[in-house]
């Protein structure tokens, strides 16, 4: 009923305007015609004459016509374009003059995608044959087959130079980190600027589903994005969601699509089951007269647990993952629209736990209110909920020490599951049994978003279009903590509860004015666009903490005991951020072949030192198409392009201020403030060549050079100023990366379609300028300053960036004779012995229970050194999209050789014997270990390289098969109007071929820094795998 | 009619623009105050005097830098790396610490001890001279003279205390107070330190004697301080500067002021009315850090050097397997170590409490240690003493909760009665200061006259490591002035490689294959 008047009412309004438009038929010229590919008429295709602003869209039959007024136009020889995605625009020429003008177009399947138009970084859009910078563009025929539950997952493998990882945690409801080319950043991270639908967009993206993305232009650093001035060194990825516009004239789109499957852990940490003490012959543990276990006296862990329970089975799970997702589109007349509804239900792999589900909806509409002015409007809604587990501390930690003998299903003593008290000497709060931490604690987010979005063009000239706009996004997000009073530690002494709630409100909005002129002269076209845009953000939170209860069962604060010992504790923080920022951007197009671009952008930020409140940038870029003056055989074009740029990283929100914290009431110094401090500044220079070859393939090969000086950093001031720290602009981070990407088509026949992408990249980054003394970062520390455990990543000019340090035990005869030289070791190197396992160990302890490893010392006495480099040697992904009459398949497979990790999951319980390394069982008796050899490489949980992994592996991302059904069975369904079926099966994150010991190679650090340049593995969240049955309606 | 048009268009982008392009980018931050909003208002001077005691408090009683010194010293014991508590107490093949000095590196996680109680006590400075240039240089007064000259001598109590702690912890350190030109500041060794730490307390207890007054208890959360405890407070922190300044028994011989540590003493926190200096933790802004990782029976035990000296007979020192047995000690702090009841906490090992269970301290069968980080880190005996605000309740192990303290009425006895003996004093009087734990507490028979100097300081010292167990670095200083650190052992801290590296000064360290500490300054 209601798509009944719809349908009456922009069919009244199309009469209106038709009508109208005949009243000055008399000076018009009337343009139609058909579109098509082949023989199938292409719906949807856009035809126009760009230069006067006028065109239509084709209807599903292919059709098209529109008029031009040709007053005071008569003569002019104008460009007649037909573009549609996916296929190649063609273009023609036509005198205008009034009367019917009948033009069809033929055009060709773009299986490369290189005739792509994109609008990030220039003036206005503009085919990427033309850029003079590398713009990597996914559109949703690449997003759509195995669609991320967030838009930057989907970008894994598919951008050259673009580095995915899961982030912090891969817990359902997480975000992915992603990093564009090098990093710009020493402390800080490297995410690059998000823009949705025009709204710049700092709140995250893990309220946005990838089903509505319609195309992702990404852009890699300040060769390319110093049009987003300030905050942009990282680049930027601008994600366009689905309109009515791509549909045909008179066109209704319903998609409907629904997921369904289970998820799981591909892989376990293995777990030690073999112990070094002493047994009865019934197989228990012989005990000493204080009731201590006896150790063997050859302390060799050979001897098996009398019983054995496998943890991992028990707390992981195979779960739920469903998505259901329905769109709706059409386009009629001078409306358009496109609404979606998504439900995503993922409970993750660990047990007990809800996990995460969202309901999202969206509505954009476009109208054209006149041949000069349109509009289009968008609405976003996000609702989550998230049963989670806390990262710090989480039972992911705690299982992790747990002795394979501990039954952790089986209930407390008074009945109730599980149990808690783990009697497991000796004695360590770091035990937890995971069921009873995850039965009893809760830890749940609940996040609701709205993003809205407008815009008006208007062209009061045939030369000149302006544009307002105004992007609103609105973030809510509440986080409860909860722990019952009498919950059990390991050692069953009962908690007095606790209670916490943390409830963030996040405002920002961007509105801007853009004026673009477009001129044809005689051999050149000129773009000029002049802008002022205005961004304002405000973030505010509350958190409130409880550390003890009083009242069992109430899960508020009314609940909470508030006394000395136990005090409410309240927190809040407001942060208000305004930029201005003003840019022009110039484009000439010589003759179609030779492409100058230049920009100026001024920024003023609150965010820069009271004295430094404005920067400027600025670009310039080149690309010429040498096919057009040189014809080279099988080349079918070849261009050459170069690009400067700057760019900048704004300060965090309160680096500028001095500031004293407030404990107990009293003020207390933490930093001095910088009234000098100014955004770090990013110069890019970018080259490159993109040829297309043998009509089917293509290359394009980028070098970026990146220097990145004025780095905001949190150093040391004198404690004589009573100040811990300040944030001053010291050091420069260089950064060059080798990027390739290669598109074949190789079969292209009425039945089948084989086209395969390879996106590879090699990233290197130095420090070549530190005017601080040299320091640790890591990834648990607020912009990686934390003295967390985690804090082993040396930040020094003339290191290389991402550089682990810690010891190095003796493994070369060379390493052996320094230590010895450097007096940290005795005796000489024959006094020494290289064991079975590659370590040095002095030869009287050889085979005795006293052998252990030894550590390094440089002639200095030295014993901290580089022992790892983070940095990958190269990254190489692969997709595949192959179609066989009715099957199709689509994978991604990735290859990311070398780079190393540091396993923190091992070292820790490392200490408790709980890594399989220790069970000698299966070594022939005389190369068997004693537990205190491995306790060494413990090291006192510092680094050493013993935990320095090789972080290489070849992962199949994405796997999909599908089968179009026979149009015939959609019409059974008698569900709508559906005409069209698919079924399909999906993995994601199908297959992982390591040598890494941790979960998954593709982890980094906890908390706050560089995920990519802080690799390490700490009790996180693991990556999990994931198969989905797939069926898919639509018409 | 276009160039109308535009002309329009213009103009109404114009005036968006102009109406647009104004926004104030001068956003002031709500959430911290800068020091000049929180020094101008007088309201909130008594904030930040106040602050400076309790960070120094806090500071004086954290683990970053406080542990790591209880275990080199032999005082407690744990083979968690916490805090660096065990690299620095690992003993190498050779029965030395010549690979422990410490790392005073930038790049290295075990420097973190040394620049700890840096940070904080300069902190506290900081807070301090903040006020006393606010009140002496500026004339800022409070509500009224009262409370400004309370808030004044408070705060210089507070940056004493810190020069005192920088004297007693590092070899050299900053005299920073409301004179000084941060332009040309220059570092002063620690005797310079310690002159310049007993002059201010001189000075504080000059001040305290000629006011009248009673900070409210939020200062020192839960204890009101009158003026006259202040004046007592500062006389007592004299003492312990000077007697717990040497680096070495020869120091400790030559170049100590007992005298003046006598006359400090008798006027300090146990004259008269004894009356420790203490405060309430709340595990969070007050912060029993030591007492919290040492009061727990699974995370640290009291060394079986001290736990030796408590009961020779069974508590074996160094430890052997298969540990020592349950406890007979005459000292009613240990009794038979009896803790709790059979179930209250299981797996600790615990025996069940008789009538004879100790005071202070517990027994556990338990080996609570890794093995593999050698045998002589076990023990056991544990210090229960502070253990859930002094009622033993095993649900406040990991509380940090209730009273502790800071200097306690005991630490000026032991001083008052160790400057009797060193100045050749009335013994019976030293003895009588001695017996005030030692019999009522340890119930152990009297010391007396006739027990001779040595006799008597011998039983002082048993006081000094059985009472002032986890009082900040109290324990560590009373082992280095007698030469009783292992070999290798480092005797105070080098000025943090955070310090040096802003200004870019070369680093350096003691301890290890380094000397134990900077030569005793001329």
């Amino acid at each position: 009923m209601i798509a009944a008047v719809w349908r009456r009412s922009v069919a009244a309004g199309a009469t209106a305007l038709a009508l109208l438009a005949g009243a000055a038929g008399a000076q018009n010229a009337t343009f139609q015609g058909t579109v098509k590919s082949g023989d199938q008429p292409l719906g949807g295709a856009s035809v126009g004459i760009p230069e006067l602003g006028v065109g239509a869209v084709t209807s599903v039959d292919g059709k098209y016509n529109f008029t031009v007024n040709v007053a005071g136009r008569s003569g002019r020889t104008v460009t007649v374009m037909a573009k549609a995605i996916g296929y190649k625009p063609k273009v023609m020429q036509v005198t205008l003059a009034a009367g019917q003008v009948q033009k069809d177009f033929d055009l060709e399947r773009d299986v490369l995608n290189l005739e792509q138009v994109v609008v990030t970084g220039v003036s206005e859009a503009t085919s990427t044959r033309k850029l003079g910078f590398s713009v990597g563009v996914v559109d949703a025929e690449a997003l759509k087959e195995a669609p991320a539950t967030t838009p930057l997952a989907s970008l894994a493998g598919k951008v050259a130079g673009a580095e995915v990882t899961v982030g912090a945690s891969a817990q359902p409801g997480s975000e992915p980190s992603i990093r564009l080319r090098a990093a710009t950043s020493l402390t800080g991270r490297s995410d690059p600027l998000i823009i949705v639908d025009g709204t710049i967009t700092r709140l995250g993206m893990a309220d946005i589903n990838s089903e509505d993305i319609e195309r992702v232009e990404v852009i890699k650093g300040a060769a390319a994005s110093s049009l987003y001035g300030s905050d942009a060194a990282n680049g930027v990825i601008q994600i366009f969601t689905r309109r009515g516009a791509n549909l045909a004239e008179g066109q209704r789109m319903v998609n409907l699509r629904n997921e369904v499957g289970s998820s799981w852990l591909p892989k376990f940490i293995g777990v030690n089951q073999a112990h070094e003490f002493e047994l009865n012959p019934d197989g228990s543990f012989k005990l000493d007269a204080n009731g201590n276990r006896i150790p063997k006296a050859d302390r060799i862990a050979d001897n098996p647990y009398p019983v054995y329970y496998d943890q991992n089975d028990a707390v992981f799970r195979k779960s739920l993952k469903m998505t259901n997702y329905l769109s709706i589109g059409e386009r009629r007349g001078p409306t358009n629209f496109a609404a979606s509804f998504q439900n995503e239900k993922e409970t993750g792999v660990l047990r007990i736990l809800n996990g995460y589900s969202r309901q999202n909806f969206r509505l954009n509409v476009d109208h054209k209110l006149s041949d000069r002015l349109d509009v289009s409007a968008g609405a976003f809604y996000g609702k989550s909920s998230a049963d989670q587990t806390p990262e710090a501390g989480s039972v992911l930690f705690g299982m992790r020490f747990l002795e394979p003998n501990i039954n952790i299903e089986a209930p407390n003593a008074d009945g109730t599951p599980y149990n808690a008290v783990i009697k497991q000497p000796p004695a360590s709060g770091n035990v937890v049994n995971p069921l009873y931490g995850l039965s009893q604690d809760s830890h749940n987010t609940f996040r609701d978003r709205f993003t809205g979005t407008f815009k008006a063009r208007w062209r009061p000239m045939d030369w000149l279009t302006g544009e307002a706009n105004f992007n609103y996004d609105e973030s809510a997000a509440s986080t409860k903590d909860f722990r019952p009073i009498g919950y059990l530690n390991s050692s069953g002494s009962p908690s007095s509860g606790s209670l916490s709630q943390t409830t963030t409100n996040n405002h920002t909005y961007n509105t801007g004015l853009t004026l673009t002129a477009i001129r044809a002269f005689k051999w050149f076209t000129n773009t000029t666009k002049a802008a002022y845009v205005y961004e304002d953000q405000l973030d505010q939170q509350v958190a409130i903490t409880a550390s003890a209860l009083t009242v069992p069962k109430v899960t508020e604060f009314a609940a909470a005991a508030n006394d000395a010992a136990h005090p409410v504790t309240p927190g809040s923080f407001t942060q208000a951020t305004r930029n201005q920022n003003y840019f022009i951007v110039s484009t000439f197009d010589i003759k179609d072949k030779l492409v100058l671009d230049g920009l100026v952008r001024r920024d003023e930020s609150s965010l820069f030192g009271a004295k430094q409140r404005g920067a400027t940038y600025h670009r310039v870029s080149a690309a010429y198409r040498l096919t057009e003056d040189f014809k080279m055989r099988g080349v079918d074009e070849f261009k050459l392009r170069a690009s400067y740029g700057t760019a900048g990283l704004r300060p965090p929100w309160d680096a500028q201020y001095e500031q004293l914290a407030i404990r107990a009431g009293s003020p207390v110094k933490i930093t001095l403030g910088n009234p000098n401090l100014k955004p770090a500044f990013s110069k890019e220079t970018e080259f490159g060549v993109d040829i297309q070859f043998l009509r089917d393939f293509s290359i394009n090969y980028s070098y970026s050079d990146k220097k990145t000086s004025d780095q905001i950093l949190n150093v040391p001031v004198s404690s004589a100023t009573g100040y811990q720290n300040t944030w001053v602009n010291a050091g420069t981070l260089a950064g060059q990366t080798h990027e390739l990407a290669l598109g074949a088509v190789l079969i292209t026949k009425r039945d089948v379609f084989w086209r395969v992408n390879v996106a590879a990249d090699r990233t290197r980054q130095k420090i070549t300028e530190l005017s601080v003394a040299p320091f640790l970062v890591g990834p648990n520390g607020v912009n990686g300053t934390g003295d967390g455990n985690t804090r082993i990543f040396r930040i020094a000019a003339g290191e290389p960036f991402g550089i682990i340090y810690g010891s190095k035990w003796i493994r070369t005869k060379e390493q052996l004779a320094t230590t010895i030289a450097g007096k940290a070791l005795g005796g000489t190197v024959n006094d020494y012995t290289l064991n079975e396992e590659g370590y040095y160990v002095a030869t009287s302890a050889y085979h005795t229970v006293n052998e252990k490893p030894l550590k390094y010392a440089d002639s200095t006495g030295n014993t901290l050194f580089a022992i790892g480099d983070v940095n990958p040697d190269f990254s190489l992904s692969l997709s595949s999209a192959f179609q066989y009459k009715s099957f199709s398949i689509n994978g991604v497979l990735s290859w990311n050789k070398g780079g190393k990790i540091y396993n923190y999951t091992r070292q820790w319980p490392f200490n408790e014997e709980r890594d399989p390394v220790y069970d000698q069982r299966s070594k022939p008796q005389a190369e068997r270990k004693p537990a205190p050899y491995y306790q060494t490489f413990y090291n006192n949980f510092d680094p050493s390289d013993y935990f320095v992994e090789d972080g290489s592996y070849v992962k199949v991302r994405e796997l999909s098969l599908y089968y179009q059904l026979p149009r015939a069975f959609a019409q059974g369904l008698r569900v709508g109007d559906f005409q069209t079926a698919r079924i399909g099966l999906v993995g994601r994150n199908l297959l992982t071929i390591s040598d890494y010991k941790g979960f998954d190679p593709d982890v980094s650090g906890p908390g706050g820094g560089n995920p990519f340049a802080y690799r390490v593995d700490y009790f996180t969240y693991p990556n999990y795998r994931t198969v989905t049955f797939v069926l898919d309606l639509g018409y | 009619m276009r160039f109308s048009k535009l002309a329009r268009f213009s103009a109404a982008v114009t005036a968006i623009v102009a109406i647009g392009c104004r926004p104030n980018l001068d956003v002031v931050n709500p959430n911290a105050p800068d020091a000049k909003r929180a020094l101008s208002d007088p309201a909130a001077l008594e904030a930040v005097g106040s602050g400076a005691l309790r960070t120094w408090i806090n500071t004086w009683s954290a683990c970053t830098g406080n542990c790591n010194l209880d275990t080199q010293a032999q005082s407690y014991t744990a083979s968690w790396n916490n805090f660096q508590m065990n690299f620095y107490a690992q003993i190498d093949a050779d029965g030395t610490r010549n690979t422990r000095g410490w790392q005073n590196d930038p790049a290295s996680s075990n420097r973190l001890p040394v620049e700890g109680p840096w940070t904080g006590y300069y902190q506290a400075m900081s807070s301090a001279t903040d006020i006393l240039t606010a009140i002496r240089k500026n004339n800022l007064k409070l509500a009224t003279p009262d409370a400004t000259k309370r808030i004044e001598i408070v705060s210089e109590l507070a940056q004493a205390a810190s020069e005192m702690a920088i004297a007693l912890m590092y070899d050299k350190g900053y005299i920073v107070d409301e004179t000084v030109d941060f332009a040309t500041l220059t570092y002063s060794n620690r005797k310079q330190m310690r002159d310049a730490a007993r002059a201010r307390f001189d000075e504080v207890i000059t001040l305290a004697n000629a006011n009248s007054f009673t900070t409210p208890s939020s200062w020192v959360n839960g204890f009101s301080l009158t003026n006259t405890q202040i004046a007592q407070l500062a006389n007592t922190m004299n003492a312990l500067l000077l007697a717990m300044w040497p680096r070495t028994a020869a120091e400790n011989a030559n170049n100590v002021d007992w005298a003046a540590v006598l006359n400090y003493a008798s006027k300090g926190i146990s004259s008269g009315t004894a009356w420790d200096f203490a405060f309430v933790g709340n595990n969070d802004t007050w912060y029993p850090e030591t007492y919290c990782w040492f009061n727990s029976m699974d995370t640290g035990r009291v060394h079986t050097r001290v736990a030796n000296m408590l009961d020779p007979v069974t508590q074996k020192h160094p430890w052997v397997r298969p540990g020592n047995p349950q406890p007979n000690s005459a000292d009613k702090r240990l009794g038979d170590g009896s803790f709790g009841t059979a179930d209250m906490i299981p797996g600790f090992g615990n025996v069940p409490k008789t009538a004879n269970a100790g005071t202070d301290f517990a027994w556990s069968g338990q080996a609570i240690f890794n093995a593999a980080r050698g045998d002589y880190q076990q023990s056991n005996i544990a210090h229960i003493r502070y253990d859930a605000t002094g009622t033993q309740d095993p649900s406040g192990i990991y509380g940090c909760n209730g009273r502790v303290p800071i200097i306690s009425a005991t630490v000026n006895d032991l001083l008052w009665a160790e400057a009797i003996i060193r100045t050749n004093g009335n013994l019976a009087t030293a003895a009588t200061l001695i017996n005030k734990t030692r019999v009522t507490r340890g119930g152990l028979p009297p010391a007396t006259a006739a027990d001779g100097a040595a006799g008597l300081t011998a039983k002082l010292q048993y006081e000094q490591e059985v009472e002032l167990l986890g009082m900040g670095p109290i324990p560590q200083m009373n082992r280095r002035r007698v030469d009783g650190l292992i070999t290798g052992t480092p005797a105070e801290m080098p000025v943090p490689a955070k310090e040096l590296g802003v200004f870019g000064q070369p680093l350096y360290s003691w301890g290890g294959s380094n000397p134990r500490n900077s030569p005793t300054p001329p």
